[in-house]
């Protein structure tokens, strides 16, 4: 086998956790109706990714993939381009956090970092949209500072779950199944 | 809303008697960025390009998804409207709507008249290489499966009384941990459909320097006229 | 062509693996290779492709040889255009959005022209009977169909062998039957094919068959006995129970009463409702009507355990034990002890349920359901899926356990040995009617019935049971 950054399994893999954010985000609706939760399930997942692929750009993939299937599927009311920069932006936010803070979402500290810069991620692209346009005035509004906590909190706590997840991973012996492929 | 719903109305989304579905997707791509770029110009200008921009979505075939588009925003729009015209001025307030307008719905240019396979071959012509364009690929065609997928695990789960609560915010807060009843399962079960995937793609010979593409793209006179139009337009609108 | 010497391999982690085999597939003759669970079926069939070890980490020793190549010395492109390989599970193996897509998939890496493709792909829909469906997404076809499109993406890129693992176990006797078929005709062109498969009986009367049996470490394990407290008799009552799904409607005014005390068997063909209907008694699926339990002391709602086809639904604990007592309040630890070795899962008490066969995690999830002792009963939707014979023999015990200690069993299955030990059996047609309904063996003697409802009796089946007889 051809030695590659990262391997087709995992390509693939990444893939399918990028359809899984979206899944995540359309069917696993909770009954909280506050801007940002569905980025539980979404950083969750990022966070495991990042560790199941334990390789920088990894979340950057989810990210750019689950955007292009949102973009295509016609989420988010602000339109494909809007859309498809949110969901890069909190996997490629991700992935700066963990590179800066050199190390990986199996530390619980560092899953939640993550969890909440990845989620701003989203955040900021809102907000920078808001100014191209023009209209950080109306954003403001809109209730700029909500949002940002509403972001912050679920941003933390989909870091958790994501530690969580991966912890429950490790005890249930799937690293070692993951061990068997190349 | 379900995923595979939406995929459904995805697929119904996708305008097949539009003039643009024979367009190349690069050209398309083209299209939408530079319509992008025209909103940072001056009122009078954007103004002008709009009454361009409707004469094209009319010929395109694409209206009617436009104004469906701007009315699921018809409240932000107006809240906008109002707060700026208050804040700041009419023209301001008229600038910024067209501004939301154009920015939210240019990419569906591309997203309603692109399928995902000619996505594929476009990303492969933009020198992606082949084993991301197919991984993408995979992608979409899984989320109805994981969706179905999904929707067993909580069914099992809450069969078996392992949902957690999660009614209330503070519930949602205090139960996270019990969430990974559902996280781990599609975890594994995701993971596994990955290593199926490769497993059956290398049985298949995946990864040969020998593949070809059996289907192709290709730039045809539609692609030309819009990229040439395109690029006049823009040197009209920003020229001083 | 396909020789394999002294190949062993064992993954990284401990304690599973292949141990050393030797073996020759001939061209022209089918070579079965059988075994119980466990024994490194899967690993020897991913051995002969080459998938190990190009895919796999572990330690490997011994060589395969595939039409002149070593197969750990040429990468796994060059492998697969000598050999192709057939997977367990239909549907995880389709990676393309159209029916012509998956097939052309395979022919665009052999680096075909475009004419060419195109003549192979014609001659693949034609031959597999897929032409009127080449548009259609490959995930919306029934598991019969969608391994057919499988073989059909292989065998249009010509191989000289084929490996298949373990093809049949997710069909229905027409779709295998079907499936046997078309590999007997690839055989009989001189090809190699070799098939690892538990549900042998479809290939023992097949001339010019191979056999060869790997040897496991199952072992025959003692029954425990039990000493489960009776249940008060109980009737179901499932009256007009109407299901629509997508605006189709899967179960129109089913009339159905079940008494308490026995083993039930609900078959049909794939997408007949069996599984609906199942989840309908489970209380998980919308309908219309009614479905109650009739005790001596009035009308009930139904309180059922169900065990899902796919077990990877519900494992998330850190071993077998944790998985089955899971939020459990005071659970009854001697019923625990007779529910895991009855299991057989004793010696998996302690190991996490992910890494254990899928015939094994069926178990843990029956386990699993069972150790909240449901008042009703127990549903189950194919449980005897990816268990071998041993294991089928200890399901069906334990279900005749539960029904003689008064509790309701109710299972869908397309394995009719299973479905023979049920008391009833209740046949669904096409349209999910009720074409026959009575005790198994006056319903597997209706000819007319299964006619009726599309499902094929395989000879070795219909020998099998003049021959108990």
């Amino acid at each position: 086998m051809k030695q590659r950054y990262f391997s087709t399994f995992q390509l693939i893999l990444l893939a399918l956790f990028s359809a899984l954010v979206i899944v995540a985000k359309i069917a696993l609706r909770t009954p909280l109706q506050m801007s940002g939760h569905s980025g539980i399930f979404w950083m969750a997942i990022i966070i495991v990714g990042a560790r199941v692929v334990p390789k920088l750009g990894a979340s950057s993939i989810i990210g750019v993939t689950s955007g292009l299937l949102a973009s295509f599927l016609g989420l988010g009311d602000f339109g494909a381009l809007n859309t498809f920069l949110s969901y890069a932006m909190v996997g490629i936010s991700s992935d700066l956090m963990l590179w800066i803070l050199h190390g990986n979402t199996d530390n619980a500290v560092i899953a939640v970092i993550v969890g909440i810069f990845g989620h701003l991620g989203k955040f900021l692209t809102k907000w920078l949209f808001g100014i191209i346009t023009g209209a950080p005035i109306g954003f403001v509004a809109l209730g700029l500072l909500r949002a940002f906590l509403s972001y912050v909190i679920f941003g933390a706590l989909g870091g958790l779950l994501g530690w969580l997840t991966l912890q429950a991973l490790k005890r249930a012996g799937f690293f070692a199944y993951l061990a068997e492929k190349r | 809303m379900r995923v595979s719903q939406a995929g459904r109305s995805r697929q119904l989304a996708l305008v097949e008697d539009s003039p643009l579905r024979h367009a190349d997707p690069r050209t398309k791509l083209f299209l939408s960025l530079a319509v992008s770029l025209v909103v940072m110009t001056s009122i009078e200008r954007l103004l002008i390009f709009l009454a361009v921009y409707v004469l094209f979505l009319l010929w395109a075939r694409l209206m009617i998804p436009t104004l469906e588009h701007i009315w699921r925003l018809k409240w932000v729009l107006i809240l906008l409207f109002l707060f700026d015209w208050w804040m700041i001025n009419l023209d301001h307030a008229i600038l910024i709507c067209l501004r939301l307008i154009l920015l939210t719905g240019v990419f569906a240019l591309f997203f309603s008249t692109t399928n995902t396979r000619e996505l594929g071959l476009a990303l492969e012509k933009l020198r992606v290489p082949y084993r991301y364009a197919f991984s993408l690929s995979l992608a979409f065609q899984s989320l109805g499966l994981l969706d179905d997928e999904w929707r067993a695990i909580r069914e099992a789960q809450s069969s078996r009384g392992a949902l957690p609560n999660v009614s209330s915010f503070w519930k949602f807060i205090t139960n996270v941990g019990d969430l990974i009843s559902l996280t781990v399962p599609a975890i594994v079960l995701t993971t596994k459909r990955a290593w199926a995937i490769t497993e059956a793609s290398y049985a298949r010979g995946f990864d040969s320097p020998h593949r070809v593409s059996y289907h192709s793209l290709s730039f045809t006179r539609l692609d030309f006229l819009l990229m040439t139009g395109t690029i006049i337009l823009l040197i009209l609108l920003f020229w001083r | 062509m396909l020789r394999a010497n002294q190949i062993s391999f064992r993954y990284p982690q401990e304690g599973h693996g292949l141990s050393p085999v030797s073996l020759n597939v001939e061209p022209g003759k089918i070579t079965l290779v059988t075994g119980p669970s466990g024994c490194g079926k899967s690993t020897l069939a991913r051995c002969l492709m080459g998938l190990i070890p190009h895919l796999y980490h572990g330690e490997i020793s011994g060589e395969v040889w595939l039409n002149g190549y070593r197969t750990d010395e040429v990468p796994m492109w060059q492998l697969a255009e000598k050999a192709g390989m057939v997977f367990q599970n239909p549907a995880a193996q389709m990676l393309a959005p159209t029916v012509e897509d998956e097939i052309i998939f395979g022919l665009e890496n052999l680096g075909l022209a475009h004419d060419e493709i195109t003549s192979r792909l014609e001659t693949a829909l034609k031959d597999f009977h897929l032409a009127h469906m080449r548009h259609r997404n490959p995930q919306t076809l029934s598991g019969g169909e969608q391994q057919r499109l499988a073989l059909a993406a292989i065998l249009a890129r010509q191989p000289e062998a084929l490996i298949l693992d373990e093809p049949l176990s997710m069909l229905d006797t027409t779709a295998a039957t079907e499936l046997i078929a078309y590999l007997q005709k690839f055989a009989a062109s001189g090809k190699a094919l070799v098939m690892f498969e538990h549900r042998h009986e479809y290939l023992d009367n097949l001339p010019e068959l191979h056999h060869i049996a790997l040897s496991g470490k199952e072992r025959e394990t003692d029954f425990p006995s039990a000493n489960l407290s009776a249940r008060e008799s109980f009737k179901l009552n499932i009256d007009q129970l109407h299901v629509q799904l997508a605006k189709r409607d899967i179960i129109q005014n089913l009339d159905l009463e079940i008494n308490s005390g026995q083993i039930v068997a609900i078959v049909g063909r794939n997408g007949v409702g069996k599984t609906t209907l199942l989840r309908s008694l489970a209380g998980l699926q919308k309908h219309g009507g009614s479905v109650k339990v009739n005790t001596a002391h009035g009308d009930e709602t139904p309180n059922f355990g169900i065990a899902f086809q796919n077990p990877d639904l519900q494992m998330f604990n850190a071993s077998v034990r944790d998985e089955m007592l899971y939020r459990l309040p005071n659970p009854d630890l001697n019923y625990f002890r007779w529910l895991i070795s009855a299991l057989g899962l004793e010696r998996y008490e302690n190991t996490p349920p992910l890494l254990l066969s899928e015939g094994e995690k069926k178990r843990v999830a029956l386990g699993l359901v069972l150790m909240r002792q449901p008042a009703h009963g127990l549903l189950l939707d194919e449980p005897s899926l990816g268990q071998d014979q041993l294991h089928k023999t200890i399901l069906i015990r334990l279900l005749r356990t539960l029904a003689d200690a008064g509790q309701l069993v109710v299972m869908t299955t397309h394995d009719l040995t299973l479905a023979s030990h049920a008391d009833r059996l209740i046949l669904l047609g096409p349209g999910g009617e009720v074409i026959a309904d009575g005790l198994s063996d006056a319903v597997l003697n209706d000819s007319s019935a299964w006619q009726k409802s599309g499902i094929l009796l395989p000879d070795w089946f219909l020998r099998g049971r003049t021959e108990s007889r």
